[in-house]
């Protein structure tokens, strides 16, 4: 009897663990995929906020990138967007569309792909709103998200707003 | 009493000779050990990340789509695409005698995730097309590939890429 009842308990705790393991991974990744969408949405707020901190926090030291005009780094970038904000006046918006992120099992690096809309302040002869393809890969880092590469380059105004 | 003696010393004779080879081949001594050396993260995507331009450039277009996930995402100039699409559109070119003559990467840059399953590689790719337009047989790209380890293989999660001709 004895015997039955830990083979019992015994199969229990295996189907317990067996049918968990998946589940908390999957729960893991899908967080992840949550915290990701939220950073994305927030450098983009910053950004169109012309929050120059705010945004820049969001970039890891070590970051690499492609950019339009090659290989920059943050501290190329920070200089160049400060003093843009201050002559231009910077943006009065920015939003993201087409957002489409995939998380790595471990749920510690994830890559964020959409496109980006940026109205400037003080265009002038030029369209206000311009598009980017974005692509960020992002890692998680003492229990925050930081983008470690980014890659973004012109992209045609979407069909719809033409 | 002197054969006596000789017996004896053959006796130990005997034990010392039967001793020595005993131990001469019991345990030899133990070769140095020589440690393989660990291949990291991004050794591994490095390794990979050749594999997959060589394909590239040799055509092997199993190989090189091989090498994208399948519910992988790509930013191509002004749209997205898809692996299924870039399958049927390289086949194409490949099966129709296009392709490249050679492709070559520099300036690699590697970010690999703290759990060693994710790394993006971002790198400029040069190649050489088949082509009757020498004005064409060149080109140079801005490229950007996230890779993730899933079930112990690594698979390209994400491609971004654009020709430097066109973004300078």
């Amino acid at each position: 009897m004895l015997k039955q009842v830990s083979i019992a308990v015994f199969l229990s705790a295996f189907a317990l663990q067996a049918s968990g393991t998946p589940g908390a991974l999957g729960q893991g990744t899908a967080n992840a995929q949550a915290e990701v969408a939220d950073a994305v949405a927030q450098l983009t707020m910053a950004y169109g906020a012309n929050d120059i901190e705010g945004y820049f926090a969001a970039y890891s030291p070590d970051m690499t990138w492609w950019a339009p005009m090659g290989r920059w780094d943050k501290a190329s970038y920070l200089d160049y967007w400060t003093e843009y904000i201050e002559t231009t006046g910077g943006l009065t918006a920015a939003a993201n569309s087409d957002v489409q992120i995939a998380v790595a099992p471990s749920g510690e690096m994830a890559v964020a792909s959409y496109l980006l809309s940026a109205t400037r302040a003080n265009p002038g002869d030029a369209a206000p709103t311009v598009y980017y393809q974005m692509s960020l890969t992002m890692v998680k880092r003492d229990g925050g998200w930081t983008i470690v590469h980014t890659h973004f380059q012109g992209a045609p105004a979407p069909v719809a707003e033409e | 009493m002197l054969g006596i003696r000789i017996g004896r010393n053959l006796h130990w004779l005997l034990i010392a000779v039967v001793f020595a080879t005993a131990c001469a081949g019991s345990d030899p001594a133990p070769e140095p050990v020589v440690e393989e050396p660990t291949m990291t993260v991004e050794d591994e995507v490095r390794e990979r990340m050749m594999e997959f331009v060589t394909a590239y450039g040799s055509n092997d277009v199993e190989g090189y789509i091989g090498a994208f996930a399948d519910d992988g995402t790509q930013w191509w100039p002004g749209r997205r695409q898809t692996r299924a699409g870039y399958h049927e559109l390289w086949s194409g070119v490949v099966g129709g005698g296009g392709g490249l003559t050679e492709a070559n990467i520099s300036d690699l840059q590697i970010h690999t995730s703290p759990a060693g399953d994710g790394a993006v590689a971002s790198y400029l790719l040069k190649v050489k097309r088949i082509t009757d337009d020498p004005e064409n047989a060149d080109a140079t790209y801005q490229m950007s590939a996230t890779w993730f380890k899933r079930d112990g293989e690594w698979s390209i999660a994400h491609f971004h890429y654009n020709p430097v001709s066109d973004a300078n």
